[in-house]
């Protein structure tokens, strides 16, 4: 056994020109006594100056064998992760937290997935969060033109925007509402020229098991909206406890026919004649689950998921899960 | 030592089936075997404990397969021991296994978010 702690990771995401680049250089400059190791894809205009800076040459998806078309790694991150884990058994103070810096149109899942599937990534670091830099001036016609763009908001757990004062309060409350609607669980924070208290962006635990799930009230059913984004959001909510058994065949088929597409999900839910609520959250078909804090005395049991996915066919997944309550036959 | 402990564990193990290597088909098993030697090392339970508990799966099984009905195999008897011990001791609860088994039963044993 390793005596070091897990290492906390950020994948930060973002367009080519939204800000990742500012906002990482105020993360370094910032005097939070750490010493940060830094993974980049490519240079940016401005460059990064830190002495810990890792380019690996283009990101690298490698398909796991186990036939699992989800289960896609970024072989890149495990080779550089391995040495700078060999790096920090000869010095444990060689850095403390990792920020992967990663390229314009990527798609955040190989990147993520990498801590869960490989052993030795997942025994010596901690994916604390996917953050995404959206810039609010050009943010809306990204969206519009690459579907990467809707995939980084989906699977973001903080959304950070960039250039608001650049467009007017009612563009950037359309922009904000469009982003909502992709993702209801990330919080969306001011980010004025990379300006963002440490706080909003590290160690935010995004994959945790825990029992927060604060989802935007009204997301659903709001206005009419102009942008159909491939990525949408949708939640379930019950009063009615739901069967385990049942809720687990649900999962199985949702992730065998919708895996690839199911971007991210998080539940907390009341199963009959547990004391305590069931959390999971999963990646697309990799999932994860733990028992959360006890019911309270007299507390409504009101179970809740949130789906995050391209082209998900909602009702009859909507529908699948109200089938999933106990007093349904 | 971890180490220690590993050929003290061993040592005290009942002898499997076929030979007394321990082999591992499945990376769970592995990792129910590191368990209980991890939680020996932090002193959880003695090997004295681990031998009873073992053995109580070991011969419940044994009791099964006698009258025909199914029985568990070596690791699983592993597991069962380990998740009884742990029951026993109070370092896990039947919600917390029953909330960690979700996951499996949704997704599958290899696609569990650790």
């Amino acid at each position: 056994m390793s005596a070091l702690q897990k290492v906390p990771v950020t994948i930060l995401t973002g367009f080519l020109g939204a800000g990742k680049t500012t906002l990482l250089g105020r993360i370094l400059k910032e005097r939070h006594g750490e010493r940060i190791a830094v993974i980049e894809n490519e240079f940016g205009p401005e460059g990064i100056d830190n002495d810990l800076l890792f380019t690996g040459g283009a990101e690298q998806i490698v398909e796991m064998n186990n036939g699992c078309i989800c289960c896609t790694v970024r072989g890149d991150l495990v080779r550089l992760l391995g040495e700078l884990h060999a790096r920090r058994e000869r010095d444990p103070a060689a850095f403390s937290r990792v920020i992967i810096d990663t390229t314009g149109l990527a798609d955040p899942a190989p990147g993520a997935q990498t801590f869960f599937i490989d052993d030795e990534i997942a025994a010596h670091y901690r994916l604390d969060a996917v953050i995404t830099v959206v810039d609010a001036l050009h943010g809306g016609a990204q969206l519009d033109a690459h579907h990467e763009a809707q995939e980084q908001v989906g699977f973001a757990d903080r959304i950070l925007l960039s250039k608001a004062d650049l467009v007017g309060p009612e563009d950037e409350r359309l922009l904000r509402q469009r982003l909502r609607r992709i993702n209801p669980r990330a919080p969306i924070v001011p980010a004025h020229f990379g300006a963002v208290p440490l706080a909003e962006v590290l160690d935010i635990h995004g994959f945790a098991l825990d029992d927060i799930l604060a989802i935007e009230p009204g997301f659903l059913g709001e206005e009419t909206h102009e942008h159909d984004d491939a990525v949408q959001s949708f939640a379930f909510r019950s009063d009615t406890p739901l069967d385990p058994e049942r809720l687990q065949a649900f999962f199985r088929a949702a992730l065998r026919e919708h895996g690839p597409a199911l971007m991210r999900y998080k539940g907390i839910v009341a199963f009959p004649g547990m004391a305590h609520r069931v959390v999971f959250q999963g990646v697309h078909m990799m999932m994860g689950s733990d028992i959360g804090s006890a019911w309270r005395e007299g507390e409504a049991r009101e179970s809740r998921l949130v789906f995050i996915g391209r082209e998900l066919p909602q009702d009859g997944l909507l529908a699948a899960l109200a089938a999933c309550r106990v007093n349904v036959s | 030592m971890v180490a220690d402990d590993l050929q003290t564990l061993l040592a005290a193990l009942p002898p499997a089936e076929a030979d007394s290597e321990v082999r591992f088909a499945e990376p769970w098993q592995a990792r129910a075997f590191g368990l209980v030697v991890q939680m020996n090392a932090a002193g959880h339970f003695t090997w004295a404990e681990w031998v009873e508990a073992f053995s109580r799966e070991v011969a419940a099984a044994e009791a099964a397969a006698a009258v025909g009905l199914p029985a568990p195999g070596y690791h699983a008897q592993w597991l069962a021991a380990a998740e009884g011990l742990m029951l026993a001791k109070g370092i896990t609860s039947y919600e917390q296994l029953a909330a960690r088994r979700f996951a499996i039963g949704a997704a599958g044993a290899t696609h569990v978010l650790r």
